[in-house]
């Protein structure tokens, strides 16, 4: 097979179509300290500027060697336009959400999503980030963007506790307010595959059997995913944190391209599951590997995940703000030597 | 015959309990707690024969996977409810032995708090002595309450990367100062290997572990 661009790889493999070999990204965040201290764009200024956001994300492809760029940082970008407030965190600590707008003992009417939707909040920087970023490294380098899934919007408009309760209590209320959070995440992901996106990943915490039984997962989130991946004009990866085997056949049925596990999932056993209908993306554990472990260690994990036929090779969760740089190199080493 | 009719009520009722901690109907265990009380049943009895019967069983599904954390909230609410009638009335008893009291909290930065809320119920409902510090914690906050309360435990959840870099200062201060405390840490990011690195005296991956870990580190 001749040269083919990163892009073209990321492409084809998260089809399951041939490549040259696996690619090597993060679907999920990327911003780390040492990144931060190379290229001087600095958390949290670069949640807010589009220059130090694009600056940073550049650096995760041209130190780490990641085959894409990946913005933004954290998951408050859609919860900030749609009504909370969010801390802007600090250099080493991601922003957060501080408030609920819908916390209440019983439903309250949502507010209609509006049609300036696009200019609220931080909406803006991220879509001219990515013209920044497209403007600096050409057609050739794919640009991932990712937001907050419908379920982990729902959970946070309502307040995490609240919206548990509902899945027993308040069955019809969940299902609006999540399909009001997927309404959003529609909308958003569709002006960043217009403002030059190749790949949207949709990261959804909440949903993840940790929390969710798997049975509220086929019967309520299962449909608004499926929803949403025929209205979503370009590819896309789910991420689900923990150990999500229970709803792996679930997720097989989304019509997304792609599934992003850590390492607490099993990768052959997704593979196995999935058969050809859906890729998997993974799964280099960030906590224990990429942030605690050595080089060597995240040489020897990325290498397993190899093996076990990942169809892209990724950490497992956002990358830790004080994971080794020559951890995360370690990877992309791993993988030009596994194809050599 | 009235004897045998009072003995069978009062097992209904802690049945009935239990019944509605499993099913996580709170208007039930509110109903029953009163009735409890009502008909003089000992509300110690009440607790342990009935709401921590109930509990347990919920930990076991859970372990299983059969029971997710929506059911156990509900679970949790309807405990609650009966606990908050049946404790007032409970009567002091000098001659037992005083529970272990336990320090718990969401390591500093971390604003995530099922996993805690679930490990705390789970720990009240055995008994022990439960202090709960809340979320977002800093290690002084710790270090204070344990040596206040003079804690035999102190129970840390961390579950982001970032948040569970603030426990070893925690387990460090409670060493340097020689307190009795023991430290138990948790959550997504945290392997047993990370918890002995840092010093802590043990590690659980889930609420249920939790329980059985400080049980061990108190001697049961
Ligand atoms: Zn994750």
């Amino acid at each position: 097979m001749c040269k083919i661009t990163m892009k073209k790889r990321l492409i084809n493999a998260l089809l399951g179509e041939e490549v040259d070999k696996m690619p090597v990204v993060s679907i999920t965040q990327t911003g780390t300290e040492a990144l931060m201290d190379i290229c001087d764009a600095k958390w949290p200024e670069a949640h807010y500027d589009p220059k130090l956001m694009a600056k940073l994300a550049i650096a995760a492809h041209k130190e780490i060697g990641y085959e894409a760029v990946r913005v933004p940082y954290c998951l408050t970008i859609l919860l900030e336009a749609l009504g909370c407030q969010v801390s802007k965190g600090h250099k080493t600590r991601q922003p957060s959400i501080t408030s609920h707008p819908y916390n209440s003992r019983e439903p309250l009417p949502l507010k209609p999503i509006s049609n300036d939707f696009l200019s609220k909040g931080r909406i803006p920087v991220i879509l001219k980030t990515i013209k920044l970023i497209r403007e600096e490294i050409g057609e050739d380098i794919p640009i991932i963007a990712g937001s907050e899934g419908p379920v982990t919007i729902a959970s946070d408009l309502l307040e995490v506790t609240t919206y548990m309760k509902w899945f027993i209590k308040q069955k019809q209320a969940v299902v609006k307010y999540t399909n009001y959070g997927a309404n959003a995440v529609i909308e958003y992901a569709n002006a960043l595959f217009e403002a030059g996106a190749d790949v949207f990943a949709l990261l959804d915490p909440v949903a993840s059997p940790d929390l969710i039984n798997p049975r509220d997962f086929n019967e309520i989130v299962l449909p608004i995913y499926q929803r949403m991946s025929k209205k979503l004009k370009g590819k896309v990866v789910v991420h689900i944190c923990g150990d999500i085997t229970g709803i792996l056949s679930y997720l097989k049925e989304t019509g997304f391209d792609a599934v992003s596990i850590e390492e607490k999932t099993d990768l052959e056993k997704a593979k196995e599951i999935f058969e050809s209908k859906i890729r998997v993306v993974g799964n280099v554990a960030t906590a224990t590997t990429l942030f605690n472990g050595t080089p060597k260690q995240t040489y020897d994990e990325s290498i397993i995940a190899l093996n076990k036929g990942t169809d892209v090779l990724a950490p497992g969760c956002g990358l830790a703000p004080l994971s080794p740089l020559e951890n995360c190199k370690a990877m992309v080493e791993a993988r030009d030597d596994y194809f050599k | 015959m009235w004897v045998v009719e009072v003995i069978t009520n009062e097992e209904e009722i802690l049945k009935g309990l239990a019944e509605a901690v499993i099913k996580g109907n709170e208007e039930k265990s509110t109903e029953l707690a009163q009735e409890a009380l009502k008909m003089r049943i000992d509300p110690y009895d009440a607790i342990m024969n009935g709401c921590s019967k109930g509990m347990n069983v919920v930990s076991d599904l859970y372990e299983k996977k059969e029971m997710f954390v929506p059911e156990i909230l509900l679970s949790a609410d309807a405990m609650y409810a009966a606990l908050d009638i049946l404790r007032p009335h409970l009567k002091v008893d000098t001659t037992v032995k005083k529970p272990a009291k336990i320090v718990i909290g969401v390591a500093q930065g971390d604003i995530h708090d099922i996993g805690k809320n679930l490990v705390k119920m789970m720990l009240d409902v055995a008994g022990f002595e439960i202090v709960d510090l809340g979320r977002d914690i800093a290690p002084e906050a710790y270090i204070e309450k344990a040596n206040e309360a003079n804690a035999d435990i102190v129970a840390i959840s961390a579950l982001m990367t970032t948040s569970m870099m603030n426990i070893e200062p925690v387990i460090k201060g409670i060493k340097d100062k020689n307190l009795k405390a023991k430290v138990v840490v948790g959550g997504a990011p945290i392997s047993s290997e990370f918890a002995e690195e840092i010093g802590a005296d043990g590690y659980a991956d889930d609420a249920v572990s939790a329980v059985r870990l400080v049980k061990k580190l108190m001697g049961g």
